[in-house]
């Protein structure tokens, strides 16, 4: 009896491999298209390619890669068709971005720790607007409405809590670089 | 930090930004290695805040028969045998899709067992059971349990489960059912093992619940995709009978290549002191026992009821008394309970129409009054007599049919909303959990403050649904919640479906829920009916009544 070991023996499995990565799929793809809503689509999109070829896939190897290389085509089909992002990046920066990003991964990884720590530092009135946008199902003009503020203030308001958590962000990691050294 | 960029990639993550912003972002990005590094990681941050409030929970069919615990043994054995567990019943067509949700729906078992990349701390905490469930109790009739009883929808522990008398039915997370015949002792394992120490048990572990393993005093029985029974004497002593299918089995001393396969019509008896002899195949079929205990509706148990059975026309709503389990009648929500928005237009009358729902399950009076809910934002709010209180052990389902008149097709995400969501007058903006679907017509549950765990599937459109969900609360662990919607062409079985269309993780609410709210957002009108609240699959399903 031939046995494939080189095979993913069941869906299951491959189900399994494709869900421990199915965020930081996510994350990947927002990288070339940030939208969340976007992404998502993508993210499902390349679910499917993946299955159509899963039986392509060398189970001795790594599962992310692979699947990001998936995903990368399946954003870039996205891009090409969808009249707001066709203009965006083009195929030499997005090769690039995604080098790059892979020269950061263990920086980014890192930067996602200190942000949970952030989060909670940030003020009740900001945390409010990140739970309500970010965890929420909340449109910014649920929002606007729901504080009495105007949408560009929201929007505004948003702009001003990431840049607070990507300072907050900034300098924990340099904390944590200076307490290494 | 370059504040300009920031506020230009800013734009740009919340779709703001202008065709010539996004063409400037892009130059930047071309030319800009410092900007490349500060996009990526501003991105990355915004990206990670955007995964803690969907994809870990963008499920949707979860299939219990998928099982991180299988061990390499059990692997193995499969491999060998060549056995592979794709369903056979999914339909062709929809193969790519329901693969596709399947993917990424499972994931939930597996993210859980990972790190989350960010652990949002605004979130309902999440705590992790030290001891995970395995098993769900489906089936309880005339049983006399040692120790604690269980009940029907009971989530199982590992342990011992002792039964005096009666018959149990289980569905372990790996997918195997078994029917367990008092008296009997059992220890649950994994959820694809069991050890048997008396009794007898029927084993049914198909499509993909393959590899389900049942230890005896004296043997080690492993399911190779099949129906068989064990019977465990008190000297030990194990029969095997294989109804359908083969089982691999083996003394439980023996050496692994001593392992031998028992075929359908087989039986061997293995004694205590791990001889096998032949037996004639004896025993009933899984389906045998479930017929004879003859699961049936029990809407006696309903803990409320609203079937909205008014003659047709407006009625005032401090007249919507009828019904049972409630405190109070239906009213609009109060001054203090409006959140978003924090006007509220509802009608002060609620319009009873009859007989415009395809009503396909067996429903009594199921076409008769029902509530229409106008093309508008509406909410009203129901109390209820008995609370669910989260903080204790306990399991609660719901049942409501829904009929959407007309499925907007005028956007990608029409403002189109309805959802039950059971709250807590005490506090009443952060403990709730709410079922439904948001603007994409998905089914969603949101907990807590607002965290959505959505299904990517679509709910079958301008049809007669009937929405079905299970709240496991726990007092100490994460509560489970679990959300089905039924298509007029589904069937309901007697007991809880071994999938669901979403399935939530790191739920954990202490609340006492007392307050039910209806709340519809949108243009198009929308039907309610049959609200039913128990503590059962069958006290909310529904089943036919017992066919004796």
């Amino acid at each position: 009896m031939t046995i494939e070991t080189n095979k993913i023996d069941s869906h299951e499995e491959f189900m399994r491999r494709f869900l421990e990565c199915q965020r930081g799929l996510l994350r990947y793809v927002m990288c070339f298209v940030p939208n969340a809503h976007d992404a998502r689509d993508i993210v499902q999109n390349t679910a499917v390619a993946l299955w159509k070829k899963h039986d392509q896939y060398d189970a001795a190897e790594p599962f992310m890669p692979w699947a990001c290389r998936f995903a990368l085509n399946e954003t870039r089909m996205f891009m090409r068709t969808d009249q707001r992002w066709k203009h965006f990046l083009d195929d030499e920066t997005m090769n690039v971005l995604a080098s790059r990003r892979r020269e950061l991964a263990n920086e980014l990884d890192e930067r996602r720790i200190h942000l949970r720590e952030c989060v909670r530092k940030l003020p009740p009135h900001q945390r409010s607007i990140v739970d309500n946008y970010y965890f929420g199902d909340h449109s910014i003009e649920q929002l606007a409405e729901s504080t009495q503020r105007s949408v560009q203030a929201i929007y505004k308001a948003l702009q001003r809590i990431r840049s607070s958590l990507m300072q907050c962000v900034q300098r924990r990691q340099d904390a944590a670089l200076g307490a290494e050294r | 930090m370059n504040e300009d960029l920031q506020n230009l990639i800013s734009r740009v993550c919340d779709h703001q930004a202008t065709e010539s912003e996004l063409a400037q972002l892009a130059q930047r990005l071309r030319s800009d290695v410092s900007a490349r590094d500060e996009y990526l990681r501003y991105v990355d941050l915004h990206a990670a805040l955007c995964d803690e409030a969907l994809p870990t929970f963008e499920s949707d069919i979860v299939d219990y028969r998928t099982d991180p615990h299988r061990t390499d043994l059990h692997r193995g054995v499969l491999a060998q045998t060549g056995s592979h567990n794709h369903s056979e019943t999914r339909a062709a067509l929809g193969w790519i899709a329901t693969a596709a949700a399947i993917l990424i729906a499972v994931g939930f078992g597996f993210l859980a067992l990972r790190r989350p990349a960010v652990e949002m701390p605004n979130r309902n905490s999440v705590t992790v059971a030290a001891v995970p469930a395995i098993a769900t109790m489906l089936l309880s009739d005339d049983c006399r349990w040692q120790g604690g009883g269980f009940s029907e929808g009971q989530r199982l522990n590992p342990g011992r489960v002792g039964l005096d008398q009666g018959t149990a039915v289980l569905r372990f997370d790996g997918g195997a059912e078994l029917v367990l015949v008092g008296p009997a002792t059992i220890d649950l394992q994994t959820s694809t093992s069991v050890l048997v120490h008396l009794g007898d048990v029927v084993v049914r572990a198909t499509d993909g619940a393959e590899g389900f393993v049942v230890l005896t005093p004296t043997s080690e029985v492993i399911d190779l995709g099949t129906e068989f029974a064990v019977k465990v004497r008190r000297s030990g002593a194990t029969e095997v009978h294989v109804m359908d299918g083969e089982v691999s089995y083996r003394g439980i001393n023996a050496a692994q290549e001593l392992t031998e396969i028992l075929h359908a019509g087989q039986g061997v008896m293995i004694d205590p002191q791990g001889r096998p002899t032949a037996v004639p195949m004896n025993s009933p079929r899984f389906q045998d026992f479930v017929n004879r205990v003859n699961p049936g509706s029990r809407a006696d148990l309903l803990i409320a009821y609203e079937g909205f059975n008014y003659s047709p026309g407006v009625l005032p709503l401090t007249e919507s008394t009828v019904g049972k389990g409630w405190a109070g009648p239906w009213r609009k929500r109060s001054d203090q309970e409006r959140t978003i928005p924090s006007t509220d237009d509802s009608p002060d009358d609620l319009e009873i129409v009859h007989g415009q729902m395809n009503v396909t399950w067996p429903v009594p009076g199921g076409r008769l009054g029902m509530l229409k809910l106008p093309g508008d934002n509406v909410y009203y709010v129901r109390p209820l007599k008995r609370t669910i209180d989260l903080d204790h052990d306990g399991v609660t389902f719901f049942c409501l049919m829904v009929r959407e008149t007309q499925r907007r097709m005028d956007s990608d995400q029409p403002k189109e909303r309805l959802r039950l969501t059971f709250r807590s007058s005490r506090d009443y903006r952060t403990q709730a959990i709410s079922f439904g679907h948001g603007p994409g017509y998905r089914p969603t549950v949101q907990t807590g403050d607002g965290v959505a765990h959505t299904s990517p599937i679509l709910l079958p459109a301008e049809q007669t649904t009937l929405w079905i969900g299970k709240i496991v609360s726990r007092k100490q662990g994460e509560d489970e919640i679990y959300f089905r919607v039924y298509g007029e062409s589904d069937v309901l079985d007697y007991a809880e479906p071994a999938t669901w269309h979403v399935v939530t993780r790191g739920v954990n609410l202490d609340a006492h829920l007392d307050l039910v709210l209806l709340s519809s957002v949108g243009k198009t009108a929308r039907l309610i009916d049959e609200l039913r609240i128990g503590p059962t699959w069958r006290s909310v399903a529904p089943i036919l009544e017992s066919k004796e």
